[in-house]
């Protein structure tokens, strides 16, 4: 069981989360929508979640979900809009945004479970064992949609896939 | 790292972000505030409506002390039949195939989505109480279910509070409003079963054909995917045949099922109810309720004649001057991305009408009714996947007199809309004071808007 609290946790896996959700939508006003949504979420359930195994697992499964649901993603689209209406998006310095937005269009134009798995596997480093824990699915269905995501990664001119092996471990 | 899990990461963290954990909590806290300020007014209603039962009906009065009495209900009722949820005080999208059943050997039980709940029940000096409350919720994966377990662990207090079957279970601002499934509305024939019917959420549809047979689609997910079966209606059995050990095969892949659509042998219990221009079709089987809405035929015809394409202004003048004989004295739009805001002055109230979605990408194709608008939506070019036919509705309710106590009305202050189009049959003419749309494709549903300012 956590001994830290709501804030300690969402202070903790913030970034990645936000990551994870960028990667997701393309977007990162509304992938920082999803990852305060699902924040809130587990900050409402905190004394439940927080017994469990894997609170993070809980919370990206959670976030996951959101971005799937396409009622609750337009919601937060919506937030998302009034938000960058208001305000300078802060790019780092050294970034190639052209490069940035190929890959994260290639990513957000996947069907959502190769989206998520590919997410899940690249990103947040989870293996395909825990992958499969994490989106509900078999081991041999990640293995599956890896392979169908990367092929359609590469038709969208994203390159730099790993090793036979790497998708495999 | 290999090149990938590098451009990825970049991809991902290039930007700055925004908020923090206090951000978080803050939005846990207005949320908080929000859903009281809801619970008060739905509690207001309930309140009003118990007063309502118990002072405005002789007949009710004296079957309440004539009978085992639950709150203003009796026990016969209780127990008679299986309970669908109409209501929440807590906004849900996850409630499909819920229902609750109380046995006559003091056991109660309730599927809410993921949320399985157990107890006992007991009537002690006309007083419902629950005991050895257990639940499943924290299977819910995604906060699903409706914190049930969590009102009869409380104080919960069972009425029946507008004298239409209906059942409220309340404790404190929270509650669930049910409906008596046997009362929904008579048992289907097989003509009027006949054509397509969309679950609520949008992503899944049946079409009885006059042939015995049905065809189940499934959206929503990786592959689209679509079965045909066959069909037995008897009385209010009606039973759907599959061969799939209770799903359907998706391109060789794996078995679906999702959102309440899911093919099951078993037989169901099937209630059709007329709701205005809507009617809504309630399977009951020991999985849950789902409830349907019918596809009008004619807006898929419509929907082959091709786009009529119209500004967002046009789309809502045409909405208000159409709907219930209410016109739009004034009128502004603003659009922002995805969003289109329409402020009017409606009968000399104003209202903010928020049409999300970009009508310049959903074309009209039909105004044919009075409240009932047709759309074509984007051939996916806002990312999402379109569903099969494209074909989409956008109803519009206007809300008209003072608030009455009708379960229905109750679950619009909940921000859940019920029955759909044509509620206004049900009231009574007077000024406008709520307008709501809902724009429902099979994509999904999205509720709007709409308060007054």
């Amino acid at each position: 069981m956590l001994s830290e609290g709501p804030e300690e946790f969402c202070a903790r896996v913030r970034d990645r989360l936000v990551g994870a959700m960028v990667l997701s939508t393309g977007d990162h006003a509304l992938g920082e929508e999803l990852a305060q949504e699902a924040l809130v979420r587990l900050w409402e359930r905190w004394p439940k979640v927080r017994v469990l195994d894997s609170p993070e697992d809980w919370l990206f499964r959670v976030a996951f979900n959101l971005v799937n649901s396409w009622h609750r993603r337009r919601a937060a689209e919506w937030r998302a809009n009034r938000r960058s209406a208001a305000g300078e998006r802060a790019w780092s310095d050294d970034v190639d945004r052209e490069a940035v937005t190929l890959v994260r269009a290639a990513v957000g134009a996947l069907p959502p479970r190769q989206r998520s798995v590919i997410v899940a596997r690249f990103y947040l480093g989870h293996d395909v064992a825990s992958t499969a824990r994490l989106l509900g699915c078999a081991e041999g269905t990640v293995k599956a949609t890896t392979h169908q995501a990367l092929a359609n990664l590469r038709a969208a001119g994203v390159t730099g896939e790993p090793t036979e092996q790497e998708v495999l471990r | 790292m290999t090149d990938l899990e590098s451009m990825l990461q970049t991809a991902a963290e290039s930007e700055a972000v925004t908020f923090d954990a206090a951000d978080v909590r803050r939005r846990v806290e207005r949320r908080r505030r929000t859903r009281t300020v809801a619970g008060a007014v739905v509690v207001a209603v309930v309140l009003f409506a118990g007063f309502a039962v118990v002072t405005g009906s002789d007949d009710d009065s004296r079957v309440a002390s004539e009978s085992g009495m639950v709150g203003a209900l009796t026990v016969e009722e209780l127990t008679a039949d299986r309970w669908v949820p109409a209501a929440y005080s807590a906004v849900t999208t996850g409630a499909d195939g819920a229902f609750v059943e109380f046995g006559d050997d003091g056991s109660v039980s309730g599927l809410f989505g993921c949320e399985l709940v157990t107890a006992r029940w007991s009537v002690v000096d006309g007083e419902i109480s629950f005991e050895d409350v257990d639940d499943s919720q924290s299977l819910c994966d995604d906060g699903g279910g409706i914190g049930f377990a969590q009102i009869l662990r409380g104080s919960p207090v069972a009425q029946r509070f507008d004298g239409d079957e209906s059942l409220s279970i309340r404790d404190g601002d929270d509650f669930v409003a049910f409906r008596q499934f046997d009362r929904l509305g008579p048992a289907p024939t097989p003509s009027s079963l006949e054509g397509t019917w969309a679950n609520s959420t949008g992503d899944g549809t049946y079409t009885f054909r006059d042939d015995g047979s049905v065809v189940v689609s499934v959206s929503g997910l990786d592959t689209p995917c679509q079965a045909t079966s066959e069909y037995r209606l008897d009385g209010d059995s009606l039973t759907i045949a599959t061969d799939q050990g209770g799903g359907i095969e998706c391109d060789g892949g794996g078995v679906v099922g999702g959102a309440g659509v899911a093919l099951v042998a078993e037989e169901q219990r099937a209630r059709i109810e007329n709701a205005g221009p809507s009617r809504l079709l309630w399977l009951s089987s020991d999985f849950g309720v789902t409830y349907l809405r019918r596809v009008e035929p004619q807006a898929d015809a419509e929907a082959e004649d091709g786009p009529d394409q119209r500004s967002a202004k046009d789309v809502a003048e045409s909405v208000m001057d159409d709907v219930f004989g209410v016109s739009a004295v004034t009128m502004e739009v603003e659009d922002d991305g995805p969003l289109t805001v329409v402020t009017m002055e409606v009968d000399g109230q104003n209202v903010v009408a928020r049409l999300e979605g970009s009508f310049g990408a959903w074309s009209v194709v039909d105004i044919a009714s009075s409240d009932r608008l047709t759309v074509i939506g984007p051939a996916g070019d806002d990312g999402f996947r379109v569903a099969f036919d494209d074909t989409g509705r956008l109803t519009v309710k206007a809300f008209v007199g003072e608030n009455e106590p009708r379960s229905d009305q109750i679950a619009f202050n909940a921000s859940i809309d019920v029955d759909g189009p044509g509620q206004t049959e049900r009231y009574r003419p007077g000024p406008v004071t709520w307008i709501s749309a809902e724009l429902v494709t099979d994509r999904g549903p999205t509720l709007y808007l709409l308060s007054r300012r």
